[in-house]
């Protein structure tokens, strides 16, 4: 039982005394060491069930091993590094310093230094900077070194190229997966960009919303390690479609499966 | 640079969101609540008030209890609020004449950039300094009546409503400048078309601050000046040793404060939406 | 480095200029004997400054005392209700109400009421003056505990953070411009409130001092008296703003909180 696994979680808000189902029956396993990508519209749980695994807040219904353990101790026992959408950087502390904050909330000391990790995210010369002397991209690649610090059993990462240009991003994209190989951990990816789901990952998982459910998997088995190049490939392309399928077809889907359907 | 932070659930459902008739409710609901905050609140105060007094067995010409002072309410009620007319008469006049001086420099300053660079840093640094300081100086030139309420009040509002409302004028942000620059305008229909309605916010703040601070100002200045509105009266009652009739006023003026505040600050939440 | 020093320097010269400028005319009018007697000229308060300027230091000292006593006593009260309006939601709602209470309440009705049970010494300038100062420094101290951004506070929730961690590394930290930002606004209005306290009586003092000038129709010594509060409060502004913009520089960040 090493990797993530879900079973039948299931995720409900109360808003105001109204029941918001965000999550329903999610089953999903990723193997460890592997890389997954959630993707989907809006509304449809992707970050929930990021912050579901990082032990944010409880599933109403359902399992969550991370490791073979709860969430919680998995939490407790550092084992999980969480990039956000906002690099929430400490504005006060130095790159160095924001690095070595998991560090010292820990209390032990790895086996990497944070210098070490500013070195694997390239970003070597910016120790004693402030965060905001760095740009966006730079930003995020000192909260992927935090993330990474303490060699976490899984990585988690909720859209963290969002808001930078599609330039940067897919530069940013082969520097993850450098760093991820380097660091071997079990990585997680939300993103609502197909060709960055498929560049990524090993499986990406395709989520419909309202409620949210796994609407299908598609296995990437492009060869690692993954260039730029790759993506002008005919089989990258393929696979970009057949997740576009599953993203467009479940539009389809729900509107043909109302009760008054006639045929059969 | 950073995209907004994401909520806990992707995108509320748009079924979820209040509808119009749920909204004017919920303000509703929000205002009598806060009323009955408010009437819990003076409640208590009230109740620890009347507590201590009887605890200690505290004499009437030291402190009055609320009985003692409500009475004193009821039966000087008239001199109260003729006390209080004077005052907020004072006010008025002069929260008028401050927002008149200071929308008519605000928009000489928002025209002329030079008198603008030159003296808006001297109206900000004295906007730091206390300038109720001034009252004493205020009573040896308008000597001992309402002239000098109305003084001190211009003097104290004046500040806040000009800031804010310069702070308005120059919101209107970069882009409309050249909206207006391009479809033609004329500076009029700048000043009237975009200046003035951005500033709006702003001005109704600065009416706000200046508005509290006006009661208190106007008191202190009668207080000191001798001019017969409800400041003087609270001193005077202290002379006499009329200890009801003071906390009487006492209360009657702190109400006002109150209600004054919560006025300007409900219309300044309305008007600047 | 010159740039920076052009650019003070251009925002500078022209308010000096203007001032200079003022003082100037009224000098030349009083000369020309253009004003009431009630505007002396600038030269005679500047005289005026060497002439009492022993009284003023004599009266001027416990005045600071009381402004300073005042500030840190509204401080603390501020500081430890904004704590438990930021700990307990509910309590937030009375703690502000309160707040507004005391900010609404004429100085001149709580003075009277503290003259008969404290009598007029000292302690009534130090709470008068507290009570001017308060409601400002329990809205920079609640602002800078609710300071904390969102995603920081998952971040310290996924890195498994105690509480105490979490108060000294981000909360403290986060809080601090907002914190000194009040302390800003309030200094001004501590001197306000102890001069409004020495006004109502006090052996020594500047609002003292200000009222025996007054009544005596010394115009150039109630000029310097006023001119003398203005710089207290100016030099209390002036100090926290100070304290303000090298915490920001350190911290690395850009912009005080209005």
């Amino acid at each position: 039982m090493t990797g993530i696994d879900i079973r039948g979680v299931t995720k409900r808000f109360d808003l105001d005394g109204r029941s918001l189902t965000a999550l329903d029956g999610i089953d999903l396993s990723v193997p460890e060491g592997s890389f997954a990508a959630l993707i989907g519209p809006s509304g449809c749980g992707k970050s929930t069930l990021l912050r579901l695994i990082a032990d944010v807040f409880a599933p109403s219904e359902g399992a969550i091993a991370v490791g073979g353990r709860p969430p919680k101790a998995a939490r407790l026992n550092h084992e999980i590094g969480f990039v956000f959408q906002a690099a929430t950087l400490l504005p006060w502390r130095t790159v160095r310093e924001n690095v070595a904050l998991p560090i010292e909330i820990a209390g032990v000391t790895p086996r990497r230094s944070p210098e070490a990790l500013i070195r694997l995210v390239g970003l070597q010369g910016f120790e004693e900077a402030k965060p905001a002397q760095l740009s966006g991209g730079m930003q995020q690649r000192v909260a992927i070194a935090r993330a990474l610090v303490l060699e976490p059993k899984v990585l988690l990462m909720d859209e963290p190229f969002g808001a930078l240009d599609e330039i940067t991003r897919q530069r940013m994209n082969v520097e993850l997966l450098r760093i991820w190989r380097e660091s071997g951990t079990t990585a997680i990816l939300v993103t609502h960009t197909i060709s960055e789901a498929v560049f990524m990952a090993d499986r990406v998982h395709v989520l419909s919303a309202n409620p949210g459910r796994v609407a299908g998997v598609v296995d990437v088995d492009l060869p690692r390690p993954r260039s730029i190049d790759l993506m002008k490939s005919p089989r990258f392309n393929a696979l970009e479609n057949a997740v576009r399928q599953v993203l467009f077809d479940d539009d389809e889907t729900e509107a043909d499966s109302t009760p008054e359907r006639a045929h059969g | 640079m950073t995209s907004p932070v994401d909520t806990t659930v992707d995108t509320p459902d748009w079924r979820a969101l209040p509808t119009r008739g749920q909204r004017a409710e919920a303000r509703i609901a929000a205002f009598w609540r806060f009323v009955l905050r408010v009437v819990l609140g003076v409640g208590i105060l009230v109740a620890l008030w009347g507590g201590a007094i009887a605890f200690f067995d505290v004499p009437i010409f030291v402190a009055p209890g609320p009985w003692d002072t409500w009475q004193a309410f009821l039966e000087q009620g008239d001199r109260l609020f003729g006390a209080l007319g004077f005052t907020l008469t004072g006010v008025a006049i002069g929260l008028a004449l401050a927002v008149a001086i200071a929308l008519s420099l605000g928009v000489v300053f928002t025209l002329s950039a030079p008198a603008s660079r030159a003296l808006m840093p001297l109206v900000i640094g004295l906007r730091t300094v206390p300038v109720l300081a001034v009252a004493p100086l205020l009573i040896m030139i308008f000597g001992r009546g309402q002239g000098t309420t109305i003084a001190t009040v211009v003097i104290v509002g004046f500040f806040p409503i000009m800031v804010n409302a310069m702070r308005g004028f120059r919101s209107v942000s970069h882009t409309v400048h050249e909206l207006f620059h391009v479809t033609g305008a004329t500076w009029w229909q700048l000043l009237i078309k975009a200046r003035i309605p951005f500033a709006l916010p702003f001005f109704f703040t600065g009416l706000r601050v200046a508005t509290t601070s006006a009661l208190l100002s106007a008191m202190l200045a009668e207080w000191l000046s001798g001019a017969p509105g409800i400041g003087r009266l609270i001193y005077d009652a202290l002379g006499y040793r009329d200890m009801p009739l003071m906390f009487a006023a006492v209360a009657l003026s702190m109400a006002t404060a109150f209600t004054i505040f919560g006025l300007a600050t409900a219309l300044e939440r309305r008007l600047a939406r | 480095m010159a740039k920076w020093l052009r650019d003070r320097v251009a925002a500078v010269w022209p308010p000096t200029a203007a001032l200079l400028g003022l003082l100037a005319l009224l000098e030349i009018a009083v000369a020309l004997g253009w004003t009431p007697i009630t505007i002396p000229a600038p030269s005679g308060v500047a005289m005026e400054f060497g002439q009492s300027g022993a009284d003023l230091a004599y009266h001027i000292v416990p005045s600071i005392l009381a402004t300073v006593a005042g500030l840190a006593i509204a401080a603390a009260l501020a500081a430890i209700l904004a704590g438990i309006g930021a700990s307990w939601r509910r309590a937030n709602g009375p703690v502000m109400t309160f707040g507004v209470l005391v900010d609404s309440t004429p100085l001149i009705a709580v003075a009277p009421i503290l003259i008969v049970f404290v009598g007029g010494g000292m302690t009534l300038h130090i709470i008068v003056s507290a009570t001017a100062c308060f409601f400002p420094l329990l809205i920079g101290m609640t602002r800078g505990f609710r300071a904390v951004e969102g995603t920081a506070d998952e971040l310290f929730h996924v890195l498994a953070a105690s509480r105490w961690q979490r108060l000294v590394k981000l909360a403290l930290p986060s809080a601090l411009p907002y914190i000194f930002s009040g302390f800003k606004i309030a200094a001004p209005l501590a001197v306000l409130g102890t001069l409004i306290a020495e006004w109502m009586g006090a052996e020594r003092g500047v609002g003292i001092m200000m009222i025996y000038a007054m009544f005596s129709f010394n115009a150039p010594q109630v000029w310097m008296t006023i001119v003398a509060v203005c710089l207290m409060a100016i030099g209390g502004y002036g100090a926290f703003a100070l304290v303000e913009r090298i915490y920001l520089r350190w911290a690395g960040l850009e912009e005080a909180p209005t």
